[in-house]
C-alpha cells in the first residue's frame, strides 16, 4: 500500500535532483569569472587594487582540487600601497602571490575564476556612467572578453575623473540573444516536472501505460541539458553572487533604458 | 505495577524523543533558501558527489549480490572439504572491525597500483561476508529436492541459484542489498585512507570535511545524504525486517 507512494516520491525526487544537477553545472560554468593573472611583487596594477573598511587588498588566486580537477578561487590579500602611479601601485614591502588583474565582473571572496591569457580584438560600444554625465564611447580595438575594471582604469586615465560604471553593449546584446534559450530551458523544466508529476499520480492510482510519461520527462531533461550546453551568458552582465538575483537584471535594464 | 509501567513508558518516550532530536535539528536548522541554493544549484560539487556515491554503492551492491548468492549456495547446499572451517572463518571476518583490514588493504592496493582509484573502494566492499552469511541461512531453508528437481529438468547451477534460490528468498536478497548499500553509503575511513585526491571523495566524506562556518549548508548536505537510504528503507522495510530475521541462526 505504502510502496506506490514511496515509488512516486522516489521518481519525483530523482527528477528534481537531475534538474538541479543540470542547472548547477550550468550555473557553475556561467558564474565562473574570467580573469587575467599577474604576479605581484613590488607593484600591482591599479585596477586590481580594491578597498574596504579594513584597507586595500588584491584578489589572490588560489589553486584547489575539486570534483572537476584543478579549480581556481580568489581570496582577499591585504596590501599596503606606498604610491599610486598612472598604471601601477607601488607596494610597501613585497608580496609574492598570483593575483587577478582584469576581471570580467566584480569579484567576491571565494569566487571561482577561470584564467585566460589573451583575447581577440573586436569593436564594441561602451556606456560609461560618470558622476554627472553618461558617455557613449566607440572602441574599435576592444577585447572580446569585456574586463570592466581594465576599461574603467583606462578611462580614468584618459577622462581624468572617476568612472562609476561601464557597460559593454556587445555583452548586453549577447545576453538579450540568449534569453530565448533561457525561456526554452524554463519551459523544458516545467514540462519535465509536469510529466513526472503525472507519472507519480498514475503510479499511485496504479494505472497502466504510465511509463510513457516518465520517458517523456527524461526526454525533456536530455533536451534541457543540450539547450543549456549551447547557452553562454556574458559574465559582465551576471550578478556576482546569485544568478537568480532578478533585482540585478531589472536595475541593469532600467539603467540602460534610461541612458539610451 | 501500573506506576512502574507508566514510568518505563515515559522513560522510553523520552529516549525516543532524544533519538529524534538530531533529525529535528537538521529539519529546522536547514530551512534556509541560501543554503539550499548553494548545495543544489550554485555549486555542482555536492550533487556530483551525490551521483558518484550512488554509482559506487550501486556497483558494489550489484557485484556483492552475485558473490553472496554464489557463496551462500555453496555453504548451504554443496558438500566439500573444510566447508565448516571456511564458514567459521567467514563469521570471524564478519565480526572483525574494519580498521583491522585498512592497513593490509592499503599495502595491497599500493602494490597493485590501485591506490587513489575507485577500485580501492569498490573491491573490498564487494566481498564483505555479511551477505554470504545471511544468504547461507536463507538458502539452507530451501528444500534440496527443489534443486534436484530443477537439475533433473535441465537447469544448470547458475539457473538454480539465481532463478530459483534467489527468487525464493527475495526478502533476504533485498535485505543484503540494503545493508550493503547503507554500509557503502556511509563509508568514511576507506576513502580517507585509500584516496589521496580530494576531488574523488564521495558525499559521506564531504559531510565530514565541510568547514564548520558553513553549518547550514552542512545540514542541507545531510538532507541530501539521508534521501537514498530513507527512500530505500521506506520502500523495502518489510523485506528488510524479514531478511534480518532470516539471518538468525536456526
Amino acid at each position: 500500500m505504502m510502496k506506490k507512494y514511496v515509488k512516486a516520491l522516489i521518481f519525483l525526487t530523482a527528477c528534481v535532483l537531475i534538474i538541479c544537477s543540470i542547472l548547477s553545472n550550468f550555473i557553475y560554468n556561467q558564474m565562473t569569472v574570467t580573469v587575467t593573472k599577474g604576479i605581484a611583487y613590488t607593484q600591482v596594477y591599479n585596477q586590481a587594487v580594491y578597498t574596504d573598511e579594513s584597507g586595500s587588498y588584491i584578489y589572490e588566486i588560489v589553486e584547489k582540487e575539486s570534483w572537476n580537477g584543478t579549480i581556481y578561487k580568489v581570496v582577499k590579500n591585504y596590501i599596503v600601497v606606498a604610491e599610486v602611479g598612472e598604471i601601477y601601485s607601488t607596494l610597501m614591502g613585497t608580496v609574492q602571490v598570483d593575483y587577478a588583474v582584469n576581471t570580467s565582473k566584480s569579484l567576491a571572496e571565494n569566487s571561482f575564476v577561470e584564467i585566460t591569457s589573451g583575447s581577440e580584438t573586436v569593436s564594441d560600444t561602451y556606456i560609461v556612467v560618470l558622476s554627472d554625465e553618461v558617455l557613449i564611447i566607440e572602441e574599435e580595438n576592444a577585447k572580446s572578453i569585456f574586463y570592466e575594471n581594465e576599461v574603467k582604469a583606462k578611462l580614468f586615465t584618459s577622462l581624468e575623473q572617476d568612472v562609476e560604471r561601464v557597460i559593454s553593449l556587445n555583452d548586453w546584446e549577447s545576453f538579450i540573444n540568449q534569453i530565448p534559450k533561457l525561456i526554452i530551458s524554463g519551459v523544458l523544466i516545467i514540462l519535465s516536472l509536469t510529466f513526472c508529476i503525472i507519472f507519480c499520480f498514475k503510479t499511485i492510482k496504479q494505472k497502466k501505460n504510465s511509463i510513457k510519461y516518465i520517458i517523456s520527462s527524461g526526454a525533456f531533461l536530455v533536451a534541457l541539458f543540450f539547450v543549456l550546453n549551447f547557452t553562454d551568458l556574458p559574465s559582465s552582465i551576471l550578478p556576482s553572487e546569485n544568478i537568480f538575483d532578478i533585482k540585478h537584471y531589472i536595475d541593469l535594464y532600467c539603467t540602460l533604458n534610461s541612458l539610451l | 505495577m501500573k506506576l512502574s509501567k507508566i514510568f518505563i513508558s515515559a522513560l522510553f518516550l523520552i529516549i525516543g524523543i532524544l533519538c529524534l532530536v538530531p533529525f529535528l535539528y537538521i529539519g529546522t536548522m536547514s530551512l534556509s533558501i541560501d543554503a539550499y541554493y548553494e548545495i543544489f544549484l550554485s555549486d555542482f560539487k555536492y550533487l556530483s558527489r551525490f551521483w558518484l556515491s550512488l554509482f559506487l554503492c550501486s556497483s558494489v551492491v550489484f557485484v556483492q549480490i552475485i558473490v553472496s548468492c554464489l557463496a551462500g549456495f555453496a555453504f548451504a547446499k554443496c558438500k566439500f572439504k573444510g566447508k565448516n572451517a571456511l564458514y567459521f572463518a567467514l563469521i570471524i571476518i564478519m565480526v572483525m572491525p574494519l580498521q583491522v583490514t585498512l592497513v593490509p588493504n592499503y599495502t595491497m592496493f599500493l602494490q597493485l597500483g590501485l591506490l587513489d582509484t575507485y577500485w580501492s573502494l569498490i573491491l573490498p566492499s564487494m566481498f564483505l561476508p555479511l551477505g554470504a552469511f545471511i544468504l547461507t541461512q536463507a538458502f539452507k531453508a530451501v528444500p534440496t529436492e527443489i534443486m534436484e528437481a530443477a537439475m533433473l529438468d535441465g537447469a544448470n547451477v547458475f539457473v538454480v541459484i539465481f532463478r530459483i534460490f534467489a527468487s525464493m528468498n527475495k526478502s533476504a536478497v533485498v535485505c543484503v542489498s540494503l545493508l550493503i548499500f547503507m554500509d557503502c553509503w556511509n563509508m568514511v575511513e576507506q576513502p580517507v585512507a585509500y584516496l589521496k585526491d580530494y576531488s574523488k571523495y564521495p558525499l559521506s566524506v564531504i559531510l565530514v570535511y565541510l568547514p564548520p562556518e558553513t553549518l547550514t549548508a552542512h545540514l542541507v548536505c545531510c538532507v541530501l545524504a539521508v534521501l537514498p537510504v530513507l527512500y530505500l528503507f521506506l520502500y523495502f522495510n518489510k523485506e528488510l525486517i524479514e531478511g534480518i530475521s532470516l539471518g538468525q541462526v536456526k
